[in-house]
């Protein structure tokens, strides 16, 4: 199946040409970024074809090299005495997360990228949070479209970290009563120790059922209304739950 | 020694030193092909003024050693000539324009297209910079053979020192006239130009190295950087 990249960054875009600009060219390449940011996909993206060797298995990328005079190495930084390697009339790409000397790297590498995080091309969040969502859609068996809360989405650790909140998303806006159920069971069972936590896990329930319906119905009185209860009570179980 | 009839301007013509004579006013009367070249980097009075300073104090000839440098090129010394009032002649001594100490197999390295080299070397450069920075090349340059690895590290590093530069000029061209010898055979030469309003000069001893290491011949100066790549085609 041919690789997607998904992307509005310009400095990605630059990279893209970069690279394209060079694929005939027998040059020795490196792109460095944090985890979980594309790399690895961009390269599949740009070069389909090339064998692709883990930097993790010294013995079988020194092989690789002896063999073949085109290469990807992926974890490049996990490899050991990188100054013996020979990228002489070869055209090697390599992907790493960071720079682990960088006077060999400049030696070794006649182009050196920087891959820019999901915080340094934020264009790229909904993106990718849309593209994402269909599989999370598809692997959770939804059958609805996921509602992604742009701004609740985690980006600290890239791809990684924003897949994980929008399943977590999915999960939120699909549970029925038994999934809460379940989940409250768990964590009680998990928690409960002390000796007055009837009281102490009351907000569990209250505070989401009141932030709600104040979204919901937008007044106090509304709202004391839909609950039942006295608006004075109400009004005391706002302050009490610090809800703003 | 028998007397021959032959036409020895010929000989001047193709010499690898240029050879200008001038009228008793500064005129050119003739210069060889090189001088042409070298007339594009220095003035005609410049080098008339020379002529007069070094001439013999009587008609004939006169050699002085001088170490003159006129942008590429670099001489050693000067001979200034005249047998009348009305021309005189001045020929400066070439320096040789490359010493390659690394043999090349030239079979080994691929034909190569040097604009791409260059482009995706800017392409490289904007991504960390944003200087203003144009470009005069020619497109139609034929492939070459050259290390595209070690051309490419040499255009990185070299691009990288003008880093804090406001603007960046480069041009890239066919040298007409001027020739190295690789594996004893005539090439011509590719320059690549490359002029700013400042220059980071901590990298030179390794632009220098990488130059060396393809024979390329390298000439830093303050704001410029100037790139002789023997231009091997076959």
């Amino acid at each position: 199946m041919a690789v997607q990249f998904l992307t509005q960054s310009q400095k990605i875009q630059t990279i893209i040409k970069g690279f394209n600009l060079t694929k005939s060219l027998f040059v020795s390449s490196i792109l460095v970024g944090e985890a979980y940011t594309g790399k690895k996909t961009l390269i599949r993206y740009l070069f389909p074809t090339i064998l692709f060797a883990d930097g993790s298995d010294q013995s079988n990328v020194e092989q690789m090299l002896k063999d073949h005079n085109e290469l990807v190495i992926f974890n490049f930084e996990k490899l050991k005495n990188i100054e013996n390697l020979n990228f002489e009339n070869k055209r090697i790409i390599a992907i790493s997360n960071y720079i682990s000397n960088e006077k060999i790297i400049d030696t070794l590498f006649a182009f050196i990228y920087q891959m820019p995080s999901l915080k340094e091309r934020p264009e790229d969040i909904v993106t990718l949070a849309k593209h994402f969502s269909k599989e999370v859609k598809s692997s959770l068996m939804l059958n609805h479209d996921l509602f992604i809360e742009t701004n609740k989405l985690d980006i600290t650790a890239n791809i990684h970290s924003l897949k994980r909140s929008l399943y977590q998303q999915a999960f939120k806006h699909s549970s029925d009563a038994q999934d809460i159920q379940e989940i409250l069971y768990h964590y009680f069972l998990n928690h409960m120790e002390g000796n007055n936590d009837y009281k102490a896990y009351l907000p569990l329930y209250e505070k989401p059922l009141i932030e709600a319906g104040l979204k919901k119905f937008g007044s106090q009185l509304k709202l004391s209304s839909i609950l039942g209860i006295n608006r004075n009570t109400l009004r005391k179980k706002i302050y009490e739950l610090s809800i703003n | 020694m028998n007397s021959v009839s032959t036409n020895f301007k010929f000989f001047i013509e193709y010499d690898n030193s240029p050879f200008i004579l001038f009228n008793n006013t500064g005129k050119i009367i003739y210069l060889n092909t090189v001088a042409e070249v070298l007339f594009g980097y220095v003035g005609q009075q410049e080098l008339y003024d020379i002529a007069i300073s070094y001439a013999p104090k009587d008609f004939g000839d006169k050699t002085t050693r001088l170490e003159l440098q006129y942008d590429i090129f670099s001489f050693y010394a000067l001979t200034v000539a005249y047998e009348n009032e009305e021309e005189i002649g001045l020929r400066l001594y070439s320096k040789p324009r490359l010493d390659p100490r690394r043999d090349i197999d030239t079979n080994k390295l691929p034909l190569t297209d040097l604009n791409i080299i260059l482009e995706a070397n800017i392409t490289l450069f904007k991504l960390q910079n944003e200087n203003k920075l144009t470009l005069l090349t020619d497109q139609d340059l034929p492939q070459c053979r050259i290390d595209q690895n070690s051309f490419s590290k040499l255009l990185r590093k070299t691009f990288e020192s003008f880093r804090s530069s406001d603007s960046i000029n480069i041009s890239l061209k066919l040298v007409v006239g001027e020739y190295v010898i690789i594996q004893n055979k005539q090439e011509h030469i590719v320059q690549l130009f490359i002029a700013a309003n400042g220059r980071h000069a901590n990298s030179d001893e390794e632009i220098e190295a990488i130059a060396s290491y393809i024979n390329v011949s390298c000439t830093i100066k303050e704001f410029t950087v100037s790139l002789q790549i023997p231009f091997i085609q076959k």
